[in-house]
Order: C-alpha cells, then sequence, then structure tokens
C-alpha cells in the first residue's frame, strides 16, 4: 500500500466528524440531485414516453351496437390503414351511487385483459379482475369519487351491473371508460329507458402522423361500416394537445426547483470540502516539511474527501431512487398520465458522477493553493490565530445594547467572508423555493377557485344526463322554479349555449349565455369590467389575440344567419377548450336561446350534497353537479403535494449547508470558545452566541431569497398561463404575499440558519476548555 | 479562619489511549492574602490543579471547595457563573480574543456577568490606568507587545473583581524584564489583600514572591512551606 493510500485511510479513520459531515452531505446532496434528476426525465416528453411505453391508441372508434355486428366491427381492424388493433370491447351506461346516495351514469366497457396490442391499461394500484363481480375504475372515477381499491361500486337501483367490488385503479390514454368489468359482467341487451350498447375499438395507424393522417383512417374505417354505425371517435393527437397543456404547466415549476437542488448541492459540497481542506492547512505544512510532494499532498487531501462522498454517493443514489417513487407517481397522477418509470440509470449516474467531481474538483483546488505555501508558512498559517485585527460588524455589534454573547455571535457572522456567502448562498436557495413554493401554492388556490367558481358556484343543474331517457324531463320554467323555490338557493342563473361566426377566428365560435345577473359567478378579470348591457361580452385572453382585438373594441358575430355587433368589455381568466370562446348575456344573442344548466350559489350552511339529491330527485333528466367533483382539485392536490415534497427537501439541502458551515467554524474557533468559556460564558450563551452568528446569515439569505422567490413565481406563473392556455394572469394571482407571509417567510430563513446550527452550537458549548487550550 | 481555597484528597485521572494520572491525593488549603506559588517539573499536575481550583475542570474524586462551594457539584452553568465572578485566570499564552480591542478583550467576563456596558467600560479604563497600559484600549492583541498582552490579560481577569487571581506561568512566554514588571504587578495586588495562587517552574520567582510554595512532584504534594521555612530550606 502506497504511503499516501495509508495516509488517507488513516486521516478519514481519525477525522471521524469531519468523515461523516462529507459522507452525510454528499448523501443528501445525491439524494436530492437523484430525485431532481429523475423528476427532470419525467418532465421530458411524458405524453410521447407513456404513448409508446403503453402502445397508446392513436384512434379510439365507438360503434352502435344496434347497427353494426361484431365481426363486422373485428373486420374493420384488418384494413390497410390500420397497423393493429385492440377490441371490440362492448361498452354500457351503468347507473352507480356516489356521496350522498346520488346517482351517477357512467360507462363501463367489458375487457378480459389489461394488456393487448394497444391501449394498454397501467394500473395504479390493485390489480386486474379475475371473475365476474369485480371491477377496475378508471384513475379520474376514483379521483372524482374518493373510490379505491377494496371498496365497492355500488350500483343505482336501475342500473345494468350488479354492485361490484373495486380491485383496481387503471389508466388508460385516451380511453372513455370509466371502469372496467369482466365482458361476462355486461348484459346482453339495455334496459328499455337507455341507449344501447357500443362496441369500442382501439386502433394504430400505419401513418397517424397528422391531423389528416387520422381523418383519412376515419373515413376508411367509417366506409367499411354501415353508414350510421360510427357513433364517436377520439384521436392521439387531440389527447396529446390536452395531455401537454397539462404537462406544460408543471413542466417550468419543476424545472425549477430541480435546478434550484442542483445549483444548492454544488454549493454546499464545494463550501464543506474546501473548508475542511483549508482547516488542514497546517498538516500540509507539515506534510511538506517531511517530503510528501504537492501532487501527493492533493492526492492525500482529495482522497479524504473523495472516500466518504463515495460512501455517500452510494447511499444517497438508491435513498434517492426511493424517495423519488411517490414525486414521480403524484407528478404522473397530475399530468393525468399512466407512470411510465422508476429509475433512469443513466441520468442518476450521471448525476453522482458529478457530484464526486465537484468534490474531486474542490478539495485539489483548495489542496493545491494550500499546497503552493511553503512547510514553514503553511504550519504557521494552520497553527495561529486566524485573525490580527477586529471587524466592521464586529465593532458595529459591540456597540449595540444587546448581551454580550449575541453581539459577539453577530459580529462573527461574517468574518469569513466567503464561506459566509456560499453559506447566504445556500439559505437564498432554501428561501427562495420556500417563497416560490407558498406562493405558487396561494397563486394555484386562488387559480383552482378561479377555475371551479367554487367560492360563487357550489352547485350545478343539468337538465339532461347523458343515459337517461329525456322523454318527460322537466322544463325550462319548470326548473327555474325548482331552484328558485328550493330555500337552499341564495342566487342562481340560467346558461344557454350558441354557436357564431366571427371574422378572424377562423372557426365556429362557441357563446355561453346567461340569463339575469351573472357577474357574481367567478369570473376573474384581467382587464375591462363584466357586461351588464345588451350588446357587451367578455372573452378569454387567447380570443382576444386570435382576433387581434383590445378590450373596448367592438366586433360582429353572426348567428344563424342573424349578425349583431358585439363590444368586447372585459378580459377575463378562462380556461375551456381552446379559450375561443365568448360570455355574454341572453339578450345579446338574436337567435332564440334554451337554458340547459344552471349556476347555482347555495346559501351559508346549505349541504351541496343534500341540495343535489333534493334537486336530481325532483324530476327525470334532471343532474347536478357539485363544483369539487370535476377533478381539479385533484390535480391541483398533486401539484401541491410535489411543491410542499421539493420545499421540504431544498430546505433540507439548506440546512445542512448551514450545519457544515457552522460545524467549520466552530472548529477553527474552538480556542476562542474555550477562552470564553474560561473567563465565565456559560453554555447556554455559547449556544446563543453560535446562533446569533448564523441568524444573521438567515437574515441575509432572506432579504435576498424573498425578493427572488417572489420574481421567479411571478415569471413561472406567467409561464403555466401562457403555456397552458395562453391566457393572460389577474394581478390578483400575484398578489399573494401580504405582510404576515413576508414575516414569516423572512423567519423561515433565520429558522433555517438556526436549526442547521444547533446541533454544532451545542456541540461547542459542551467542548472541554482544557483540552483546547492545553493543545496550543 | 475557613480557607478559600480547599482540596481534600483530590484525584485527577486522564482517559485517553492509556489512563494517566494527573493528581492522586491532594489535599491543600488556600488563605485569603496567601501568594501561593506552586511549583514542580513539566507533567507534575501543576496545571491541573490550577484549572480545578478555576473550575476549568472537574476532579475525578475528592473535592474542591472555593469560598464553601464545591466544584465538582456544580452544574456546567454554575461553574461558568463560578469562573466569572469568583476566579480570574491569567494564561501563559495570554488568550485573548484576537478579534476584539484590548478593552472589548476586558469587559467580555463583566459583560457576560450581566454588567452594563458603561460601567464595564468604565472599570475596564480604570484597570488600564492601574496596570499602566491605557494607551492601548483600542489595540488588538495582535499588535501589542507580550508583556503588554499579559497586562491586558491581568485586568481582564480582574474586572470582576474576583476573590482569588490564578495564574498559569504568566512570565513563561515573556523575556525576564516584561517578566519582572508583570510579577511587580502581581505583587502590589497580593499586597493589597488579593488571594494569589501561581504556576510556575521558575524558583527564583516563587522564592521572591511567593508567601507560600506548594511542591508537586508526578501528581502527588511532597512539600508545603510557608515563607520563613522556605527561606530556610533555600538559605541551606
Amino acid at each position: 500500500m502506497s504511503t499516501v493510500l495509508r495516509k488517507t485511510l488513516f486521516d478519514v479513520r481519525r477525522r471521524k466528524l469531519q468523515t461523516a459531515i462529507v459522507a452525510v452531505v454528499v448523501f443528501l446532496s445525491s439524494l436530492t440531485a437523484t430525485l431532481a434528476l429523475t423528476l427532470l426525465v419525467e418532465t421530458d416528453a411524458p405524453f410521447d414516453r407513456a404513448f409508446e411505453q403503453t402502445q397508446g391508441a392513436h384512434l379510439l372508434v365507438t360503434f352502435d351496437s344496434t347497427q353494426v355486428t361484431e365481426s363486422q366491427v373485428r373486420a374493420t381492424e384488418s384494413l390497410s390503414v390500420v397497423a393493429t388493433a385492440n377490441g371490440p370491447w362492448r361498452m354500457m351506461p351503468a347507473s352507480i351511487l356516489i356521496a350522498g346516495g346520488r346517482e351517477r351514469v357512467i360507462p363501463v366497457a367489458g375487457r378480459d385483459q389489461a394488456g393487448g396490442p394497444v391501449d394498454r391499461i397501467t394500473l395504479d394500484s390493485g390489480r386486474w379482475m379475475q371473475s365476474t363481480g369485480e371491477v377496475v375504475l378508471s384513475r379520474q372515477l376514483a379521483d372524482e369519487t374518493g373510490l379505491q381499491a377494496g371498496d365497492t361500486l355500488q350500483a343505482a337501483s336501475d342500473s345494468t351491473l350488479p354492485s361490484l367490488r373495486i380491485v383496481g385503479i387503471g389508466v388508460s390514454l385516451g380511453n372513455d371508460a370509466a371502469a372496467w368489468v369482466e365482458p361476462a359482467q355486461l348484459p346482453a341487451n339495455s334496459l328499455p329507458d337507455q341507449p344501447p350498447a357500443q362496441y369500442l375499438v382501439a386502433y394504430r395507424l400505419k401513418h397517424a402522423s397528422t391531423p389528416a393522417d387520422i381523418a383519412s383512417a376515419v373515413n376508411a374505417i367509417t366506409a367499411a361500416v354501415p353508414a350510421t354505425a360510427v357513433t364517436d371517435t377520439s384521436n392521439y393527437l387531440d389527447t396529446k394537445l390536452n395531455a401537454d397543456r397539462t404537462t406544460a404547466v408543471m413542466i417550468p415549476f419543476l424545472l425549477a426547483f430541480s435546478g434550484f437542488a442542483l445549483l444548492a448541492s454544488a454549493l454546499i459540497i464545494a463550501n464543506l470540502v474546501s473548508g475542511a481542506v483549508i482547516a488542514g492547512i497546517r498538516e500540509i505544512g507539515i506534510m511538506k516539511s517531511i517530503g510528501f510532494t504537492p501532487g501527493q499532498v492533493v492526492a492525500a487531501f482529495a482522497g479524504q474527501m473523495l472516500i466518504p462522498a463515495v460512501a455517500g454517493c452510494i447511499a444517497g443514489l438508491p435513498a434517492g431512487i426511493v424517495l423519488s417513487q411517490p414525486f414521480l407517481e403524484n407528478t404522473a397522477h397530475a399530468f393525468g398520465l399512466p407512470r411510465t418509470f422508476g429509475v433512469a440509470p443513466g441520468v442518476d449516474a450521471l448525476g453522482v458522477g458529478t457530484i464526486l467531481a465537484v468534490v474531486a474538483a474542490a478539495a485539489v483546488f483548495a489542496s493545491l493553493r494550500a499546497g503552493r505555501q511553503r512547510p514553514a508558512e503553511a504550519i504557521a498559517a494552520g497553527s495561529s490565530p486566524a485573525t490580527h485585527g477586529g471587524s466592521w460588524q464586529a465593532r458595529l455589534a459591540a456597540s449595540l445594547p444587546l448581551p454580550r454573547a449575541l453581539s459577539l455571535g453577530f459580529g462573527d457572522s461574517l468574518a469569513k467572508p466567503m464561506r459566509s456567502a456560499m453559506t447566504v448562498v445556500a439559505i437564498v436557495i432554501g428561501v427562495a423555493t420556500v417563497t416560490f413554493a407558498a406562493g405558487l401554492h396561494l397563486s394555484l388556490v386562488l387559480v383552482a377557485s378561479a377555475l371551479t367558481h367554487d367560492q360563487q358556484v357550489q352547485v350545478e343543474v343539468f337538465r339532461e344526463s347523458v343515459g337517461k331517457n329525456q322523454a318527460g324531463g322537466l322544463s325550462d320554467q319548470q326548473v327555474t322554479s325548482l331552484i328558485a323555490t328550493n330555500p337552499g338557493t341564495a342566487r342562481f342563473v340560467a346558461v344557454g349555449h350558441a354557436d357564431a361566426s366571427i371574422a378572424g377566428a377562423g372557426e365556429t365560435v362557441p357563446v355561453t349565455a346567461y340569463r339575469g345577473d351573472a357577474s357574481w359567478i367567478g369570473y376573474v378579470l384581467i382587464n375591462g369590467r363584466w357586461f351588464n348591457a345588451p350588446g357587451e361580452a367578455v372573452a378569454p385572453t387567447a380570443f382576444f389575440i386570435r382576433l387581434g382585438k383590445h378590450v373596448g373594441d367592438s366586433i360582429t358575430a353572426d348567428f344563424y344567419g342573424t349578425t349583431v355587433p358585439l363590444k368586447l368589455v372585459g378580459e377575463i381568466f378562462d380556461q375551456q377548450g381552446d379559450d375561443i370562446l365568448l360570455r355574454t348575456g341572453f339578450d345579446s344573442v338574436p337567435a332564440k336561446l334554451v337554458a340547459w344548466n344552471y349556476e347555482v350559489q347555495l346559501r351559508a350552511g346549505t349541504d351541496p350534497v343534500a341540495y343535489a339529491s333534493s334537486i336530481e330527485s325532483a324530476g327525470s333528466g334532471l343532474g347536478a353537479r357539485i363544483n369539487r367533483e370535476n377533478g381539479v382539485d385533484t390535480a391541483f392536490a398533486l401539484i401541491n403535494s410535489v411543491l410542499a415534497g421539493l420545499a421540504v427537501v431544498l430546505g433540507l439541502i439548506a440546512i445542512s449547508g448551514v450545519f457544515n458551515t457552522v460545524v467549520l467554524n466552530t472548529r477553527e474557533r474552538a480556542r476562542d470558545f474555550a477562552i470564553l468559556k474560561a473567563v465565565g460564558m456559560a453554555p447556554r450563551q455559547v449556544v446563543s452566541m453560535v446562533l446569533a452568528s448564523v441568524a444573521v446569515l438567515g437574515l441575509l439569505g432572506a432579504l435576498a431569497g424573498i425578493p427572488a422567490g417572489i420574481v421567479l413565481h411571478r415569471n413561472i406563473v406567467t409561464v403555466m398561463g401562457q403555456i397552458a392556455t395562453s391566457t393572460g394572469i389577474p394581478d390578483a394571482f400575484f398578489h399573494v404575499f401580504d405582510p404576515s407571509l413576508l414575516t414569516l417567510l423572512a423567519l423561515a430563513g433565520i429558522v433555517i440558519a438556526l436549526v442547521g446550527a444547533m446541533i454544532p452550537a451545542q456541540w461547542a458549548a459542551r467542548s472541554r476548555i482544557t483540552e483546547v487550550l492545553q493543545t496550543e | 479562619m475557613t480557607p478559600l481555597v480547599e482540596l481534600r484528597e483530590v484525584r485527577k485521572v486522564y482517559n485517553g489511549h492509556q489512563e494517566s494520572v494527573a493528581l492522586d491525593s491532594v489535599s491543600v488549603a488556600i488563605r485569603e492574602g496567601e501568594a501561593a506559588f506552586i511549583m514542580g517539573p513539566s507533567g507534575s499536575g501543576k496545571s491541573t490543579l490550577l484549572n480545578l481550583i478555576g473550575g476549568l475542570d472537574r476532579p475525578s474524586a475528592g473535592s474542591v471547595t472555593v469560598q464553601g462551594s464545591d466544584i465538582g457539584r456544580m452544574s456546567e452553568a454554575s461553574l461558568a457563573r463560578f469562573r466569572r465572578t469568583r476566579v480570574g485566570i491569567v494564561f501563559q499564552f495570554f488568550n485573548l480574543l484576537n478579534n476584539l480591542s484590548a478593552l472589548e478583550n476586558t469587559m467580555v467576563p463583566a459583560q457576560l456577568a450581566g454588567v452594563k456596558r458603561a460601567y464595564a467600560r468604565r472599570r475596564a479604563l480604570d484597570l488600564f490606568e492601574r496596570l499602566g497600559i491605557a494607551q492601548l484600549r483600542d489595540q488588538y492583541p495582535m499588535r501589542i507587545s507580550g508583556g503588554q498582552r499579559q497586562r491586558v490579560a491581568i485586568a481582564r481577569a480582574l474586572i470582576n473583581d474576583p476573590a482569588l487571581l490564578l495564574a498559569d506561568e504568566p512570565t513563561g512566554a515573556l523575556d525576564s524584564q516584561n517578566g519582572n514588571q508583570v510579577m511587580e504587578i502581581f505583587a502590589e495586588l497580593n499586597r493589597a489583600g488579593q488571594t494569589l495562587v501561581f504556576v510556575t517552574h521558575d524558583e527564583r520567582l516563587a522564592r521572591t514572591y511567593a508567601s507560600r510554595i506548594v511542591q508537586l512532584i508526578d501528581g502527588r504534594i511532597t512539600a508545603d512551606r510557608s515563607r520563613p521555612a522556605f527561606e530556610m530550606v533555600s538559605a541551606r
């Protein structure tokens, strides 16, 4: 064994604390880097990856079983445009009971296996059915109803299916089925008052890269069956568009978090390693004086750092992989996609390699710098006290009317400018992350509330319900009366729909019209005001951009041959389809409008579930949806959980950075602590002094980190809005940082600093005076 | 009269790779106003004895009592208060804080004891006048001579008006001229009633300034003589 290696191994064993700190910090950093890199990989074209992995369908076609036989449908799978196919699966509507005993009609498919050549279903939890009596729910239905594997899917009294045991939760890309059962579970015939069964086929096409390719395939399939047999089609390009929009919302903040994590890890490691090497400068002098060459000195010190660093990486890599699993699960869930992978070996190896390179570079740089000194100088530099005079901050602190332990601590805070700066940067990153995460959370709450209007509209009533017989349904007047007389109704507005042709829109523009005052229903204004007179309308940002219009401009809308001028009086925050739409009053639309749904605000204290039940039971064909059932809450909750998790990890990294700095500082200042204790500084005063020294860094970190977090928050939210739906963001969504929150965030910086310093401060307080002073 | 310092059957053992006995069955009492010099060769346990009296360390067995308080039974916080208020310690290598000025170094023990800054400053300036170092108040330790540093250290040791002043080889790092000047300061303090406990291996100093000499060898007291007695021994 070479002398250098023997010396390196001896020092690794001798310097147990330093070895342990390097190992722990590198462990945390490699854990974070693995997590960040894994998330980065997840955000790289997630739809395309999921689509390939599950052999997603280019085209899903639904056939009316009364118009076409199963063998005719199966024959379409051999058409020249089709590469391969899966199905046909019979689909039937089934009535189920959800919370509050209310009914809901869902499409259920008979499918004997989750796999197959096309449209493989990914199981999020549980297993596939093994017999009749079992059901697998789509993740969307599970999210909306709160049902999980092990629960029972309760059948309504008029259901085609019995109650079934839920054995799994599955995800399929673009497949409309809300639940899957064994094919034998579905009855041969539909009930008299329900629509007929349908056949669903999933196709992979030979050419599917453009909408024209898809349209050509649809035409070929439609031509191969009776004229009215195809009832619905959906294609992966539309699904991808929607999925990409969702993923694009999340990618900016995931990228920001991952970048933060990598930067913080690199900084902390560089700080730790260079600090540890510089602390050993006296030893470098001794090594050189007994004949070690500069290269051997560098090798010995780099080895001392690399051995625990490798150990930290070996532990941190699997820990990062394990920790990233729930993040990946939630991220994929929030994307609305099946989860596609758990480990990215190449990227993880790159991350670990980078960390070790940072360790080696910092160790080599610092020991080279120290190694350039002549032996006598290095020994003297390592033996003599670090400071030769007072600093301005020490003089300033001494003049403050504070207990001396605190003023000594404040005065020491910037004694090592470079190390303090690196520590402040770590705290800045931690505070900026917390600020950004808190701001984004609050903005997302506002966005979710603005999209669902849950503060304004608690229940939406529909005069039609999928799968229900419309005969004998209640009229608009009857429903209006029903809602108006319900004691739980605070106010409501009827909603009608029309289509308009508008020059420059490029497509038919859906117009949502409200009967009566609708200014209260919760659309947040970006510019202008809500409409309040005939001939006025509001529209989302995308509409203004598409038409090149501004608030205050007028447009001409053609409603079924009748043209009317409409003045655009407001730009609203909206998210419906591609946002090329208008909202206006009934009296602005020349065509006869029929109200099919009603947005209802409940009186305080009214139970939405009971209200919805009472409406639904009042007449056939009436449906009621409670605002929180629309699934938006789930996506936001998932984003929030990812946010919170990443903020915690980055907070830990910042804490470990402070810990490392304080360990280095207290070791270097052991003599000063011993002197102070010898002249009467009590252990509690030592702890106070150390904590005071980092509290300043925490405050500086907070002062820099809070504005950085706010700027990042504003930019990321803006980018998320632009990418998601080309929407502007209402100013109100940015104004989430009130004075109490800012105070808490400033405290967060100090808390990060204090938590990181607490343990080494106690070590310093417990150090023995005589041991330190006698080893001089 | 109750002694100011009393050690009874004190034993101090250091547990390293090999157990090392620094003091063994040491019993000694020091009365107010004495200038007790602890003498002995290197490794005899002199500094250990001083550390125990000053509350810098605790005995492994036996008791160390100063002004009636048993050091071995004190909590760490009580021990810190004890060091702050009842004793002043002067070290061989001064042990000043290099990032504080001479005056600030002196004020630290008073300020740690909760004395107001203005009062601590006034008291420190008085001591600087008495010790002839008033011109050094804004100087930093690394910029003044060894003798001046030791005077600052003496001022710091006296700032809280301790009952007992301890000094561990206080002239060991000084040239003879500075050493004599520092010793004259201690002698004057002793003449004014200040109890002193000194550690030194310099017999000349002990003979000149001690009222009592305690001889230690290998952790045990081998001789304990007051001035007439050790003067007679020296004369033989």
